[in-house]
C-alpha cells in the first residue's frame, strides 16, 4: 500500500534518501545515526477522555498513553504523548490504512482530529554505546536510563534544532524526529559533535 | 634572582624534566609545574612591569588570583595566568607588560556538554575529596570539579565509582538557578591531551552542590607593597609543598593573622632564612608557633627598598609615630603577606546569595547558605572565622612615614592605589560600585580576587565608616575569563544558526541560484546565468512571468492546520475580513493585527472542509503566528474547539505563474478542467499533477494568472523537475525572492516586514475595504483611536522619480517638495521590467490625498523629485489575475 504511492520513484526523504529502509547518514565508532524515511506519522488531537482514549487505542491498535511524556508501544508503533491533548502516532512500516479507516468509520467526538504530518518531521536513530553521550553535546535533558526510561518521550532541543525525543525500542538506541527543514543542519551539527566526540 | 629549587619534595615529578621558554630564555622546569612555579624555581622575580606605572611586578600568588603574572601563549598568544598554565615540552610563552598582544582567532572548535548529577563538588583539595567519597558511597551520580589540574592520585573508592566522573582543570564559572553549574573545561594544551582535543564548555544540573572551594589570601597595603619578592603566605606555601620551590632565600613573613605562621616555619625548615615574623597584633593568636623565629609583634612592615626585585624591608611598630622616623631596615629577597583571608564564595552569590561583612571572621561570608548548597574544608572555615581564621586582626592600611598613600598599591592588576581611593572619596563618592569604577579597582580579569576585600576595607577606613556598612560589589559570572569560543561552542560558521532549507534547495543550488536568508530560511533570491548581472536577472525572471510562465519555490510559507467545530469562528476573531461564510473549496486573502491595531501578518486562509481551513502565514512569521493564535486559543477562548496544528514542513510548493501557466498546469493535470470558469481565481482543487497527489490553489502574489501546487514535501523536488520538464518548451524560468519583490510591488501588494514596522495599520496600506464592519476581530477595539484616524498618518502611495533610470534606495527619506522636515520613507524600490523604469513605494504623510503631486527623496544629499501615483502600477483591474 504504502510503496504504491513511491511507486514513481519520486519521494526523496530531506536526507536524500529514496528508500524505506534506514540509511546510516553518518557514524562513529560507538554511534550509528539513521534515517529511517517516510515514517507514517499522524497527529491526533483530542480532549483525553479515559474512554475515547481507550477506543483510539483499539482502533489504532497501540495504547494511547495519558501520562505526560510516555510512549505507548506496539511492536514498531508508538503513540508519543507530546501535550495535554496531542499525540504523535508512528509506524515506520504502515499506518495509512489503520489512519483510513479511522477516519472513514468516523463516531468520533466532533473536536477529535487527525492530521497527516508524515512529511513534516523525518525520524533519526541514534544508536550505539555512545549514542546518549553524543546527545548531551546537544540536549539539555537527563537522559539517563534510570530517568528518561523506556517508554518516555519529551519534545525538547537537540543543538539549535526543537526535535522530539524517545527511546526507539527500550535499548540504547534513541529516536529523533527533526522537522524536514532542520534535518541537514541538524546532521550537520551531529557531524561535527561526532568529530570532537573522537577526536 | 631569589627563588630556587629545594632538593626534594614536592608533587612534581623530578624524573620528567620539561623545556619551556620565557620571552625566548630557554629554562627548565618539571612535569607537574605550572609556568609560575618553574619561574620561580629558575630564580625568575620579575614576570611583567604594570599597566600604567611600569613597574617591575612578580608573582604574587599560586592560583586563579594571580594579578601580575599575565602571560601570552604562543602561538595565538591566548592570554593565561602563570599560575594556571601547566609546563609542556615545547611551551612558549611571553610575558605581558601593560596591555597583552591582540590574540589570534582561534577556531578550534569548542564543544557544550550537559551532564546531571545529585551532588557536584566543586574543588578537588582534601576537603572536596572527602565530600565526593561520601556522596559516591551514598550512591548516585557525582562530578568532582577542579580548576588546576590533580593534585595527585584520587583516593581509594573514586578511582574506579561508577557514576562518578571528575573533571581537572575544569572550572566552576557560574552557579545559575536550580543548582546550575556551568564549568569550562581546558582539554587542549594540557600534558598528554590530543591537539584535536576540545575546550568543553559543561552544563551540569546539581541535586546537590558542595562548596569545596578554598579561599583567597588577602595582601596587606603598606607602601611599595607591589614589588617582586613580596607573595601572599599562603602561595608561598604553595610552592614550598606543591612544586618544591623555595620563592626567596632570606625571608620575612608580615601577617595579621595566625595562618601565615606555618608558612614561617616550613621556609625555616627546608632551609629558606626566615629573619622575622612581623605580626600586627600586639598579641598574636593561639595557633601562632613561631618555632623560634624571632617575631615582631604589634609592629608592622611600612615599606620596602629594592630595585627590580626586593632588597629589604622597613619594620616600625605599629603604634607609636616617633619610631615611623627611624624603621628597623631588614635585608629580604621574600616578604611573605598574609593580611586575612576571603572565602571563595563567589558562586553563591551570582544565584543572589549576599555576601556581608562577618567581624568576628574578619571577612565577607554568609550566615546562611542556600537550599542544597554545603560549605565545606577551608571555605567554611574561614567563612567561620575557624581556628587560625579566628586569630586576624584586620588592618587596612599601613599608614607611610611619610603620609602618603600613592604606591599603596590596591589592585595590582590595574595599578590602583589607595591614593585613588582617597580621590574617589574626595570627589564625594560614598558607594563601593562608585569607587569600584572610578578606580577601577577589581575590574580587571582576575575580577578584584585580591583587592575587592582591601578596597572596602581602605575605603571604610578613609570614610570613618565600618565594613558591616559596605557591602561587596556585585560579584558575576564568569568567575574567570573563559574565552567567547568556548561559549560558542560549536555553534559558529554553518552551525552558528539553524539553516533551514526547502526539499527543492538542491534544484536550486544545481541552477547556480544566489541565496537570501529569510528568517533561518535559505531562499532562492534570483538565478543569474552565467555572464549575467544580478540586475539583469531579476529583469529576465520578471519578464518571464509577466510575459511566459515562471516558477517559485513557495515551500517556505507558514501553513497551519485549524480543524474543529468551531474553526470558522476561530477564523473569523483573528482575521480582520470575515471567513466563516466561505465557500468549501475556495480560499480568501487575511488580514491579521495585533491587539494595539497594527498589522501583524498575512496570508490566505482557504476552507477544505465545515470545519477545517488551511492557514499560510509569511514565511518569517509563521512560528510568531502560531504562538500568538495559540495563546488566543488557550488563554481567552478555551471554549472554542479548535486544533491548531503546524504543517509547514508537511507542504512542499511551487508557486506557477504567468500568462502560460494554464497552459503548463493542464499539461501537467490532465484530469483537471483548468479553465477559467471551472477553476477560478482563490479557489482550490485536490488533483494528481504529474502523478503526485496534490493540493492546487488559484492565486497569486504576482498579479499574473497563477497557481500554486503543493504536495506532501518529499515529492517537492519531484514536483519541480517534473514542472520543469513539461514546462521546457515554454521556457518555463525559476524565479527568486527578488523578482517576487519586484512582481508583488508592480502590483501594490504589500510584504508585511518591509511596508510595516509595527506602527503601520490596515488602514495606512489602504487595506481598510479587508476590516469587516459586522464582526469582531483582533485590534478591532485599538483602530478609532483618535492617533490612528488622523488625516496625515503615512499612507502607502507608488512613487516614480522623474529619471526612470534613478533607483531610489530603500529608506530613503521623503520630504515634502520644496519643504523641509521628513514626511515618509520608502519602503521598496526596484527596477521594473513590464513598466520599462524604475518606481517604489512609501509611506508617506497624508500619503493618500497628495496623489498626483510631488514629493522628494533624499538620496546621497540630492533631493529627487518623485510624482505620488496610486500603487498599484501594474494591472489596476485584475484582468491578467483573474483572467
Amino acid at each position: 500500500m504504502v510503496e504504491q504511492r513511491f511507486a514513481d520513484g519520486g519521494a526523496v526523504s530531506p536526507l536524500g534518501n529514496r528508500t524505506f529502509d534506514p540509511v546510516v547518514v553518518v557514524a562513529g565508532p560507538g554511534v550509528e545515526v539513521l534515517e529511517h524515511s517516510f515514517t507514517d506519522q499522524l497527529d491526533v488531537r483530542l480532549d483525553p477522555e479515559p474512554a475515547v482514549l481507550g477506543a483510539l487505542g483499539d482502533r489504532l491498535r497501540v495504547a494511547i498513553p495519558a501520562e505526560p511524556n510516555r510512549v505507548g508501544r506496539d511492536g514498531r508503533r508508538l503513540a508519543l504523548w507530546l501535550a495535554p491533548d496531542e499525540w504523535l502516532v508512528l509506524d515506520p512500516d504502515n499506518l495509512e490504512d489503520d489512519v483510513a479507516r479511522l477516519t472513514m468509520e468516523g463516531g468520533w467526538p466532533p473536536d477529535v482530529t487527525f492530521v497527516d504530518v508524515s512529511a513534516h518531521r523525518t525520524l533519526l536513530e541514534l544508536r550505539g554505546r555512545d549514542a546518549r553521550a553524543l546527545l548531551a553535546r546537544g540536549c539539555p535533558l537527563d537522559l539517563d536510563p534510570r530517568v528518561f526510561g523506556p517508554d518516555h518521550c519529551a519534545q525538547t532541543l537537540l543543538a539549535r534544532v526543537d526535535v522530539i525525543l524517545f527511546r526507539l525500542d527500550g535499548t540504547d538506541a534513541f529516536g529523533v524526529l527533526v522537522r524536514a527543514s532542520f534535518a541537514r543542519y541538524l546532521v550537520a551539527w551531529l557531524t561535527d559533535a561526532l568529530e570532537g566526540f573522537y577526536a | 634572582m631569589s627563588g630556587w629549587r629545594l632538593a626534594h619534595g614536592g608533587l612534581i615529578d623530578r624524573s620528567r624534566p620539561v623545556f619551556f621558554t620565557f620571552d625566548g630564555r630557554r629554562l627548565a622546569g618539571f612535569s607537574g609545574d605550572t609556568v609560575a612555579s618553574a619561574l620561580l624555581a629558575n630564580g625568575v622575580d620579575v614576570v611583567a612591569r604594570s599597566i600604567k606605572l611600569g613597574r617591575p611586578r612578580g608573582i604574587v600568588a599560586a592560583g586563579t588570583e594571580e594579578p601580575n603574572a599575565l602571560i601570552a601563549v604562543e602561538p595565538g598568544l591566548a592570554l593565561r595566568r602563570a599560575t594556571e598554565v601547566e609546563l609542556v615540552d615545547g611551551l612558549a610563552v611571553r610575558s605581558v607588560s601593560g596591555r597583552a598582544p591582540a590574540p589570534a582567532i582561534d577556531e578550534t572548535p569548542s564543544e557544550h556538554v550537559w551532564h546531571h548529577a545529585d551532588v557536584v563538588v566543586v574543588g578537588a583539595g582534601a576537603a572536596g575529596l572527602t565530600a565526593a567519597q561520601d556522596a559516591v558511597a551514598a550512591g548516585g551520580r557525582v562530578v568532582l570539579l577542579e580548576g588546576g589540574h590533580a593534585a595527585g592520585p584520587l583516593p581509594d573508592g573514586l578511582v574506579d565509582a561508577a557514576d562518578f566522573v571528575f573533571l581537572p582543570r575544569t572550572v566552576a564559572v557560574g552557579r545559575f538557578d536550580s543548582n546550575m553549574i556551568v564549568a569550562h573545561e581546558r582539554r587542549r594544551g594540557t600534558p598528554g591531551a590530543n591537539t584535536a582535543a576540545r575546550d568543553r564548555l559543561w552544563h551540569i544540573r546539581a541535586r546537590d552542590v558542595v562548596l569545596a572551594t578554598g579561599a583567597v589570601e588577602r595582601p596587606l597595603v603598606f607602601a611599595d607593597n607591589d614589588r617582586p619578592g613580596i607573595m601572599l603566605a599562603g602561595s608561598v606555601g604553595v610552592y614550598l609543598q606543591r612544586y618544591g620551590v623555595a620563592a626567596g632565600r632570606r625571608a620575612v613573613v608580615f601577617t595579621a593573622n595566625d595562618s601565615a605562621y606555618v608558612v614561617a616555619r616550613d621556609l625555616q625548615a627546608a632551609g629558606v632564612d626566615v629573619v622575622a615574623i612581623v605580626d600586627t597584633r600586639v598579641r598574636p593568636g593561639p595557633t601562632a608557633d613561631a618555632g623560634g623565629i624571632e617575631v615582631l609583634s604589634g609592629h608592622v612592615v611600612a615599606g620596602t627598598t629594592g630595585d627590580e626585585g626586593l632588597a629589604s624591608v622597613l619594620i616600625v611598630p605599629r603604634d607609636g609615630d616617633a619610631d615611623r622616623a627611624s624603621p628597623t631596615v631588614v635585608e629580604a629577597d621574600l616578604l611573605a603577606v598574609s593580611g586575612g583571608w576571603d572565602p571563595a564564595l563567589r558562586l553563591l552569590a551570582h544565584t543572589g546569595a549576599r555576601l556581608r561583612y562577618q567581624p568576628s571572621a574578619g571577612t565577607y561570608g554568609v550566615t546562611e547558605v542556600p537550599p542544597r548548597v554545603r560549605i565545606t574544608g577551608l571555605a567554611a572555615d574561614v567563612n567561620g572565622g575557624v581556628g587560625a581564621f579566628s586569630t586576624l586582626d584586620p588592618v587596612w592600611l599601613v599608614p607611610a612615614p611619610d603620609g602618603s598613600l600613592d604606591r599603596h598599591f590596591v589592585d595590582l592588576q590595574r595599578d590602583a592605589t589607595a591614593a585613588d581611593i582617597r580621590r574617589a572619596v574626595d570627589a564625594g563618592m560614598r558607594s563601593p560600585e562608585h569607587v569600584k569604577r572610578f578606580t577601577t579597582i577589581g575590574t580587571g580579569n582576575d575580577q578584584g580576587r585580591t583587592s575587592g576585600t582591601n578596597e572596602l576595607g581602605v575605603l571604610a577606613a578613609l570614610l570613618g565608616t565600618t565594613l558591616e556598612q559596605l557591602g561587596p560589589t556585585t560579584f558575576r559570572t564568569p568567575l574567570v575569563p573563559i574565552p567567547m569560543r568556548v561559549l560558542g561552542g560549536p555553534y559558529r560558521g554553518e552551525l552558528f544558526d539553524p539553516v533551514r532549507t526547502t526539499p527543492i534547495h538542491g534544484s536550486h543550488v544545481a541552477a547556480g541560484a544566489l541565496f537570501e536568508n529569510v528568517g533561518q530560511w535559505k531562499r532562492a533570491w534570483a538565478y543569474p546565468r552565467e555572464g549575467e548581472s544580478f540586475d539583469d536577472a531579476v529583469l529576465r525572471e520578471c519578464r518571464a512571468v509577466r510575459e511566459g510562465v515562471g516558477i517559485m519555490d513557495v515551500s517556505t510559507l507558514g501553513k497551519i492546520d485549524v480543524q474543529g467545530p468551531d474553526a470558522g469562528a476561530f477564523v473569523d476573531r483573528v482575521y480582520t475580513n470575515r471567513f466563516s461564510t466561505l465557500k468549501v473549496g475556495s480560499s480568501r486573502y487575511g488580514l491579521m493585527l495585533r491587539a494595539d491595531g497594527m498589522v501583524f501578518d498575512d496570508g490566505t486562509a482557504t476552507r477544505l472542509a465545515d470545519d477545517h481551513f488551511h492557514l499560510t502565514t509569511t514565511t518569517g512569521g509563521a512560528a510568531a503566528v502560531l504562538d500568538w493564535l495559540e495563546e488566543w486559543l488557550q488563554t481567552e477562548w478555551p471554549d472554542l474547539r479548535v486544533r491548531l496544528t503546524s504543517v509547514t514542513d508537511e507542504w512542499a510548493g511551487v508557486a506557477i505563474a504567468g500568462p502560460k501557466s494554464r497552459e503548463l498546469l493542464a499539461r501537467l493535470a490532465p484530469n483537471l478542467d483548468v479553465s477559467a470558469e471551472a477553476f477560478p481565481f482563490m479557489t482550490v482543487r485536490n488533483e494528481y499533477l504529474s502523478e503526485l497527489p496534490a493540493r492546487i490553489f488559484r492565486i497569486s502574489f504576482s498579479g499574473e494568472l497563477s497557481y500554486e501546487v503543493y504536495v506532501k514535501s518529499w515529492y517537492g523536488r519531484a514536483l519541480w523537475d517534473a514542472i520543469a520538464a513539461a514546462g521546457a518548451d515554454l521556457d518555463v524560468t525559476p524565479y527568486g525572492t527578488e523578482a517576487m519583490h519586484v512582481l508583488r510591488a508592480e502590483k501594490g501588494y504589500v510584504i508585511v516586514g518591509q511596508e510595516t514596522d509595527g506602527t503601520v495599520t490596515a488602514a495606512d496600506l489602504g487595506l481598510d475595504w479587508m476590516l469587516s464592519k459586522r464582526k469582531w476581530f483582533i485590534g478591532l477595539g485599538a483602530l478609532d483611536r483618535p492617533h490612528l484616524t488622523r488625516p496625515d498618518r503615512r499612507q502607502l502611495v507608488g512613487l516614480l522619480p522623474d529619471d526612470p533610470d534613478l533607483h531610489v534606495p530603500e529608506g530613503s527619506a521623503l520630504l515634502p517638495s520644496g519643504g523641509l522636515g521628513t514626511a515618509g520613507n520608502v519602503t521598496s524600490s526596484y527596477r521594473s521590467a513590464a513598466l520599462g523604469r524604475t518606481f517604489a513605494l512609501g509611506l508617506l504623510a497624508g500619503g493618500r490625498a497628495r496623489i498626483g503631486s510631488r514629493v522628494d527623496a533624499q538620496v546621497a544629499g540630492w533631493r529627487v523629485p518623485l510624482d505620488i501615483v496610486e500603487p498599484v502600477l501594474w494591472d489596476p483591474q485584475n484582468e491578467r489575475r483573474d483572467g
